[in-house]
């Protein structure tokens, strides 16, 4: 009897340990070409959104203080903020992100998606050192994609890209730009119109095997936004957590964790 | 009175392939300024800002640039990421090289610019015996409008001797005549125009900026501060070219506005 019991704790224990292991695995949409049903944190790259997911300006007025203080208060390895228009006159240029990046403490890169008149519509890029190269391609008119190499642990680099897509020819020229660019390490993150995501989601799958990849759309709680956070990048990453916090009205952070699979 | 007529007709097709020639061609006009920041010690970057507000260029190359360090001799600067802050009080956008860690924090060269940048690298330069501290050229792809972009490039030659500026010159050359982009370089070469490494490691390149002395600032004796254009042909012109004499640091700032044709 006492055998039975102790096999039952021992069968019992097995199980809770199976279970816990599963913990913060949120599955992800992509395939996953490694071992993924533990979340090893030592290879997970953290990527912060700052957005309100519209297609405004992040920065209305020059109240800049609560995104600075959560940028100083969360452990990342990029950042992006979305919409940090930069407006210009014949004699005068404002830059928020650069206020931003000055009480931060980052090097501000600035990737546009549009221009007007007066504003170079974009989102700018935040990274606690200057890079050695950076590279920014083209995908439609003033509508850019970044990249650079950048490191997210003592011993692994990421391929970083982003852009931000709102309309399908964009989507098209940005799917044929991460086709040639997609490498075990790619990773990107953006933003999209809600209404062309399954264009983005077709133009993958068409442009792409099915195992080569994995898509993920960050939704905000509500789901009620005009644009939403999408993260792409090759089968070998894997969407672990994401964590949604108001900062001030409706700009949001995003602390994306994705592991890169052994 | 057929023969007037074919001539008008001549005439005017003429004028119309004219037109259409001047129209085909662009004209960009850019206004650039290089400056040597002597990392900050005679001024504030509030100072360094309102100035580059005030001749509102439209690139700005600068050398010296210090961030986050805690200097002996400029202890206002504690701290300050000077390339942040100019971006923030110019509105400019901007990139940096970190050529050196430097007490604490990171010494190197910058650039502004009203253009979004599409690429950028920073390539150290090569240290030949003689050589006493690692320097950097920095090049960013600046787009001036759709499908129109030019190379801006900002360097700061090593101060020791002709020889390894002749060599780092020779070097720069290398790698910037693989672009296809019209080029603009500016910087602190450290070197006098008549050196070896200006007059003969430079001859390629369009000299634009003024032969004013711009050291030292109180009382130039010399020029070693310079604005270079590729090809040096009848793609860039000069439209004006000066150097302001202020006192923000022991460099003048050279200051030159150019046209850039394309067709």
């Amino acid at each position: 009897m006492k055998d039975l019991i102790k096999l039952i704790g021992i069968l019992l224990f097995t199980l809770l340990l199976a279970c816990s292991s599963d913990s913060g695995d949120d599955g992800g949409n992509g395939g996953g070409g490694g071992k993924d049903d533990v979340w090893d944190k030592s290879r997970t790259a953290k990527v912060l959104v700052i957005s309100d997911l519209s297609a405004g300006n992040l920065f209305p007025n020059t109240n800049y203080s609560s995104v600075v203080n959560t940028i100083k208060a969360t452990e990342q390895n990029v950042i992006l903020l979305n919409n940090t228009n930069v407006s210009f006159s014949a004699t005068e240029m404002l830059n928020p992100a650069a206020k931003v990046a000055l009480q931060s403490l980052y090097m501000p890169y600035f990737v546009p998606h549009g221009k007007t008149g007066n504003e170079y519509l974009g989102n700018t890029i935040l990274l606690g050192q200057a890079l050695n190269e950076m590279q920014q391609t083209v995908l439609s008119a003033d509508c850019w994609m970044f990249q650079a190499e950048i490191p997210f642990t003592s011993s692994l680099k990421m391929r970083f890209l982003s852009g931000s897509f709102s309309s399908e020819d964009q989507i098209a020229a940005a799917v044929s730009s991460i086709k040639n660019n997609l490498f075990v390490s790619t990773l990107v993150a953006g933003t999209v119109k809600r209404n062309i995501v399954s264009k983005l989601e077709t133009s993958l799958s068409t442009a792409l095997t099915k195992d080569s990849y994995m898509l993920n759309i960050v939704d905000n709680v509500n789901k009620s936004s005009e644009y939403c956070i999408y993260i792409l990048g090759s089968s070998k990453w894997k969407l672990r957590d994401t964590n949604e916090s108001a900062i001030s009205g409706d700009i949001k952070s995003f602390l994306i964790q994705i592991e890169l699979l052994k | 009175m057929k023969k007037i007529f074919n001539f008008r007709v001549y005439i005017l097709i003429i004028l119309s392939f004219s037109a259409i020639n001047l129209l085909a061609q662009d004209k960009v006009q850019l206004k650039v300024l290089c400056y040597n920041l002597r990392f900050g010690e005679l001024a504030s970057l509030e100072e360094f800002a309102e100035f580059i507000k005030k001749e509102n260029p439209d690139i700005v190359a600068l050398q010296e640039v210090d961030v986050n360090t805690s200097r002996i001799r400029a202890p206002h600067q504690n701290g300050k990421n000077f390339i942040s802050e100019l971006a923030f009080r110019t509105g400019m956008l901007s990139l940096y090289a970190r050529t050196i860690d430097y007490a604490g924090g990171y010494y190197g060269i910058g650039i502004l610019s009203k253009y979004p940048i599409s690429q950028s690298q920073r390539i150290f330069l090569p240290m030949p015996e003689g050589a006493k501290e690692r320097r950097a050229l920095l090049t960013g792809e600046v787009e001036l409008s759709e499908g129109k972009s030019i190379t801006f490039a900002c360097t700061h030659l090593d101060y020791t001797t002709s020889e390894v500026r002749r060599a780092q010159v020779d070097f720069i050359n290398r790698q910037l005549m693989k672009i296809e982009t019209p080029i603009i370089l500016c910087g602190d070469f450290n070197a006098r125009p008549d050196s070896d490494e200006i007059a003969n490691g430079m001859k390629k390149w369009m000299q634009v900026s003024t032969m004013d002395f711009t050291i030292p600032a109180k009382s130039p004796k010399s020029k070693i501060d310079y604005i270079f254009c590729y090809p040096a042909s009848d793609v860039w012109k000069i439209v004006k070219s000066y150097t302001p004499v202020v006192q923000l640091s022991d460099h003048l700032p050279i200051i030159t506005t150019l046209t850039l044709e394309t067709n």
